[in-house]
């Protein structure tokens, strides 16, 4: 605002130069005016922007998954019925909750590089 | 016989003249474009209604209330003719009286002046600090005084019929600017338009039109894309080119040459406000343009659009604007108020009011203020400001080699704003990758949405299934925005004593 104050006494027939001095600060004057609003409105909408894709990402996160429907295989029948919901359980949580359906249930062999690979693999986030 | 003579001599047909008749059909065609042609119908049928008013014989309708009259400056009086209880009667039509020796004319001019009547000339009252010898001082002789007149000598007129009740200031007092030189009585208590004229002088029209403009309008597109507001500040160029223009005619101060430039706004409501502020002996033709280029936006913008754009700049699409919140659009007014008006507090009025009215629709907890805002408030508003204007056109005061002026320099105005919003647009495309349609840079001149709707519409012909009128929306509602910082530097530079 300094050069609007220098400019405050612009007389009633101003000279070409005075005229000249007035136009060019007064249309600077508006345009970085508005270039600095746009650019407050460009970061608050960066801002703005950032929130919104978080929330998106939370929404974004399914629901639970829904209870797993009862296995039907014959290694399935094999095993007590007290274990079907026990391992229903692990599976929800070791799968986090993503969508799954049990299709059957088996013994596992006896194959413990198979089961430490598998553990160092549900120690990671699967993508 | 004699009671019909008198009866016949009391009727208006004796006050017209030439003027008034050609005013009638300036008011017909104004009336004719709103009615038939739909330009601007709703600011453009008040206004020549009161243009109509303003050149019948009207009686009780622009009269001010009898008061106190002041004095225009400080200095000596130099002329009174003024006692108590002296009776002062003006003509039914009282005509534009010039406040200055020197806005009389020549010195044959001011000699028929003063050899004609003059009623209601109370003062000649002589500016304090004036050197004497610089200017040729007038010998003429007026109601059996002989006076010498210099061309800054100040003249105070009764505003009204009446007579004068008490009186302060005597041939050679000195006086200071508002000094009360005389007390005027009357039975009337002033006309309706008077008061309701009181509006535009007291600046209240034009930030209550802004409250509902605000209401009306939605920000998201500029929020969503703010580059557009450099697009609503490129058009401004238009208001100061018509500036220099203006005062390099030589037939307008740097007032009244600033209140001519912002024409090129495109926005009718800021120009009453400037014009009321800098220039209110041009504030009829000035609303006039203003309003008529307006409503002629569909006409003047495309040619010079297409002349500006190849069409494979007008083929661009662009990119979807995204959802922006309430919160954002709540924080975007709140910033855009406090920001302007710390930046041009001159502005406030326009610029609060806008901003206001756009807080009441977005925080959607007072519904029922927005759409007072948006319909009633806005409705009755514009009904009281176009007829305020509509009376000042009288037809001594519209029908100058001015008018015309202004009227070229008007559309000069809009045709600059249009091609420096384009050429702006233009260039942001050459340093961006996320292309700008150039069609959309003239929407910057205001005229909201009328502008937005024509980038639309020329940008359909070129390729019919982009839609751009989203996108325009964001320069013109940054039009409106740049409009009122270039009135606020207008009058903070300018100085209109607000």
């Amino acid at each position: 605002m300094t050069n609007v104050s220098l400019l405050a006494s612009l007389p009633s027939f101003p000279s070409a130069g005075e005229n000249a001095s007035f136009v060019i600060v007064g249309f600077l004057f508006v345009l970085l005016t508005l270039a600095l609003l746009s650019l407050a409105t460009l970061l608050i909408g960066q801002v703005f922007k950032r929130l919104e894709a978080l929330e998106a990402r939370e929404k974004a996160s399914p629901p639970p998954a829904p209870p797993a429907p009862a296995a039907t295989s014959e290694d399935t029948e094999k095993l007590g019925d007290h274990l079907l919901p026990i391992i229903s359980a692990a599976a929800h949580l070791a799968l986090q909750g993503r969508p799954h359906r049990i299709v059957g249930i088996k013994p596992s062999s006896h194959g413990w590089a198979q089961e430490g690979r598998r553990q160092i693999f549900s120690s990671h986030q699967v993508r | 016989m004699k009671d019909l003579t008198d009866l016949v001599f009391q009727t208006g047909l004796f006050s017209l003249d030439w003027q008034m008749v050609v005013m009638w059909l300036v008011a017909g065609g104004l009336l004719y474009l709103a009615v038939f042609k739909q330009f601007e119908p709703l600011l453009l049928v008040p206004i020549a209604f009161g243009a109509l008013l303003a050149n019948l014989p009207t009686e009780n309708m622009v009269n001010p209330p009898a008061g106190e009259i002041l004095s225009p400056v400080s200095g000596i009086v130099t002329y009174a003719n003024a006692e108590p209880d002296q009776k002062i009667v003006l003509p039914r039509v009282v005509k534009e009286r010039p406040n200055t020796i020197a806005a009389i004319g020549s010195e044959e001019k001011i000699r028929a002046f003063f050899e004609a009547k003059n009623p209601g000339l109370l003062y000649i009252v002589r500016p304090a600090r004036l050197d004497e010898t610089e200017s040729k001082p007038i010998r003429i002789s007026f109601a059996g005084k002989t006076l010498n007149l210099l061309p800054e000598d100040q003249l105070v007129w009764a505003p009204v019929s009446s007579s004068v009740s008490k009186v302060w200031a005597q041939l050679g007092d000195s006086v200071v600017a508002g000094e009360p030189l005389l007390r005027q009585h009357s039975q009337h208590t002033g006309g309706l338009f008077h008061y309701l004229s009181l509006g535009i002088v007291l600046e209240l029209f034009p930030p209550l039109i802004f409250l509902g403009v605000g209401a009306l309008t939605d920000f998201g597109p500029l929020i969503a894309n703010p580059r557009t507001l450099l697009l609503g500040a490129a058009a401004q160029f238009g208001v100061f080119a018509t500036y220099l223009g203006a005062i390099g005619s030589g037939l307008f101060d740097s007032s009244q040459a600033a209140a001519i430039g912002i024409i090129g706004g495109a926005d009718g409501p800021t120009s009453i406000f400037l014009a009321n502020g800098l220039a209110p002996e041009l504030l009829a033709p000035i609303a006039v343009a203003a309003y008529s280029y307006m409503a002629l936006v569909p006409v003047i913008q495309p040619p010079i659009m297409r002349a500006l754009t190849t069409q494979k700049e007008r083929q661009i699409r662009m990119q979807s604007l995204r959802q922006v919140s309430k919160v954002e659009k709540l924080i975007f007014a709140l910033a855009v108020t406090i920001f302007c008006i710390l930046l041009v507090p001159a502005a406030s009025p326009l610029i609060g009011m806008l901003l206001l009215g756009n807080f009441l629709r977005e925080c959607g907890v007072t519904e029922r203020l927005s759409k007072a805002a948006q319909n009633e408030l806005i409705n009755i508003v514009t009904i009281f400001l176009g007829a305020s204007v509509g009376i000042t056109m009288t037809g001594d005061r519209f029908l100058k080699g001015e008018t015309l002026a202004i009227l070229g320099l008007g559309i000069v105005a809009f045709g600059v704003a249009t091609a420096c919003g384009i050429l702006m647009a233009k260039g942001m495309n050459l340093v961006s990758k996320n292309k700008i349609n150039p069609l959309i840079g003239s929407a910057g001149v205001s005229a909201v949405p009328m502008a937005a709707r024509v980038s639309q519409v020329e940008g359909q012909k070129a390729d019919p299934g982009n839609f751009l009128l989203m996108h325009a929306m964001g320069p013109n509602v940054a039009g409106v925005i740049g409009t009122a910082l270039v009135a606020g530097y207008f009058m903070t530079v300018l100085g209109s004593g607000h």
